[in-house]
């Protein structure tokens, strides 16, 4: 926190922030004790560092109770989810220096169970989903702040989002950036580029989404459309609608315009609205960033 | 090759069935055989500007659930023999139009007539989803006003997402704009947004301005559509639109304000 910051804030002892903070899900399809083990030892070994101590969610929204073993016997899906052992688990993942932290999608007596083994349950991305009848696809922002929830919407179905990317090794010249713990664990060949160019016009209600890089425009964003990427964004037209740099709270993500008439920025969940914007640069070609933590809006040129 | 083209814009009453049943009728004129389908079931309206609305027995609903064929349904147009018109239901709701069952009547209509009109309902519901799912070109009609170009588009959007050419990867739906109700008086008072400012936010080709004018309200209610009108800005303007969307190069007019008269000038009207 910069010094006029931590000036300001001298009487209170915290602060609400809003913060994005990625965590690795490890989707169950099933659950075996030995086999559960296998699985994991096998990602960590081609990972290892990536793993170390690494808060891990437990996801049961794609569980379906039956691994190939059980073909003899079969449990429906409820029987399964009401016999998990997360106490069990939880030790199994220790065991393998991993923190069990939370447990998404769970319901019921799965959710409390979930809770008497001291593990936080996390609102199903599909109950959310569902609740706006919106099929959400692979996005996922934990939002932990109110004051962003119209920031991030969940995803509509004319969301673009970037193909499944390389893991994040070597992201941006942050140094904040060795903490955070890293997202996407399947290791993928090096060569494949995590950016995403889209070179039609982003319309009114269209949503983009960069994973893991950063998002080039060589078009107009209209007023209602919104960018989202985990990198920096580049609009080579007119930026009109919403654009948010640095999504997982990358501090060092930029925003590039050639006029800036947008109606939000944000980057790693700081934002300023098209009233604020209208001081700086509007309409002009101009780049968006964070400087000890507080946004500059310079312009380019 | 038949064409299908919807004629859509999002909002509400900028005027995409006067400008389906002027275009539909062009492209008659012309000498192309053309039908006009009105999708917006349960507020069925093309019939009332194509003046046929006395002679709707089975309606687009009938034919897609097979309860009459589509020639029973097709109604010729008084003005011209290579017209017809596909009526909406005023009964049935919007759910009646099924992907499968669009398609079929779109297929049939498809091996008989060059070019299908789609009269799209307003919105962005499943009735405006049906009317340009399968078109091949787009007519966005906008007027000169913020809202009207937000909800353009986003209409635009769904084109080049939920259209069947997008879907398939194919070639994206060909766009056009038809700018509606311009005055260009209150556009030079900066009243009204202008061509130019319509054109940079949709980036998309113009296929026509079409001045505000006594004469679109006048021909709509006798059932005429305004192409008709030879002493009409508006007919005219149609008239050229119909041209360049057969690919002709017409200039296009009605963007300026007209200079004035002798007599305006003299007395400052």
């Amino acid at each position: 926190m910069s010094q006029a910051n931590a000036d300001l804030l001298d009487a209170t002892c915290l602060q609400i922030k809003g913060a994005l903070t990625p965590l690795t899900t490890f989707e169950l399809y099933y659950y075996d004790e030995t086999r559960f083990l296998e699985a994991v030892e096998e990602k960590i070994a081609q990972a290892p560092k990536l793993f170390e101590n690494l808060p891990i969610v437990l996801s049961l929204e794609k569980f379906e109770g039956n691994g190939p073993e059980d073909e003899v016997q079969p449990v429906s899906e409820t029987t399964a989810l009401e016999s998990l052992d997360f106490g069990l688990i939880k030790r199994q993942c220790a065991g393998l220096r991993l923190q069990l932290v939370a447990v998404r999608g769970a319901r019921g007596v799965v959710a409390k169970n979930a809770k008497a083994a001291g593990l936080a349950v996390m609102t199903s991305q599909r109950s959310l989903a569902e609740a706006t009848r919106i099929p959400a696809p692979d996005v996922e922002p934990v939002i932990e702040d109110k004051r962003l929830q119209p920031v991030f919407r969940p995803p509509t179905n004319e969301t673009i989002v970037a193909p499944q990317l390389a893991p994040e090794n070597d992201q941006q010249q942050s140094g904040a950036e060795s903490e955070e713990p890293k997202t996407q664990a399947e290791p993928a060949e090096e060569a494949v580029p995590r950016n995403m160019i889209v070179t039609n016009p982003v319309r009114s209600g269209q949503q983009i989404y960069a994973k893991g890089g950063d998002l080039i425009v060589t078009a107009a964003v209209s007023a209602g459309a919104e960018l989202l990427a985990d990198g920096n964004i580049h609009v080579y037209g007119a930026l009109r609608g919403r654009a948010l740099a640095g999504v997982k709270g990358n501090q060092a993500a930029r925003i590039f315009c050639h006029s800036l008439e947008a109606e939000l920025v944000s980057i790693a969940g700081q934002y300023r609205i098209s009233e604020d914007l209208q001081k700086t640069e509007w309409q002009k070609s101009c780049q968006i960033y964070l400087a000890d933590g507080k946004m500059k809006i310079q312009a380019l040129s | 090759m038949s064409k299908i083209i919807v004629v859509t814009s999002g909002k509400g009453g900028v005027g995409k069935t006067t400008t389906s049943a002027s275009i539909a009728t062009g492209l008659a004129l012309k000498g192309h055989k053309t039908v006009v389908i009105d999708f917006d079931v349960g507020l069925r309206n093309l019939d009332l500007i194509m003046n046929c609305e006395r002679r709707v027995v089975y309606d687009f609903v009938n034919v897609i659930n097979g309860e009459s064929t589509l020639n029973q349904a097709l109604i010729k147009d008084k003005h011209s023999d290579k017209l017809f018109i596909l009526p909406a239901s005023q009964t049935r709701d919007k759910d009646a139009l099924t992907k499968e069952g669009v398609g079929k009547v779109l297929d049939e209509l498809a091996t008989n007539f060059e070019y299908i009109v789609c009269d799209s309902p307003a919105g962005i519901e499943h009735g405006a989803l049906m009317a340009l799912y399968f078109a091949d070109e787009a007519i966005v009609v906008t007027n000169p006003e913020v809202s009207s170009v937000r909800d353009s588009d986003r209409i635009l959007g769904i084109l080049s997402s939920k259209s069947k050419r997008a879907e398939l990867g194919q070639d994206p739906v060909k766009e056009h704009l038809i700018l509606t109700r311009y005055n260009p008086v209150r556009v030079s008072k900066g009243e009204m947004l202008s061509v130019k400012d319509v054109e940079e936010i949709l980036s998309i080709p113009l296929l026509g301005v079409i001045p505000e004018s006594q004469s679109v309200l006048t021909a709509s209610n006798q059932g005429v559509p305004v192409i008709h009108e030879e002493e009409s800005d508006a007919g005219h303007a149609y008239r050229d639109a119909v041209g360049r969307l057969l690919g002709e190069e017409i200039p296009h007019r009605f963007i300026e304000q007209s200079r004035k008269g002798f007599f305006q000038r003299m007395f400052g009207a």
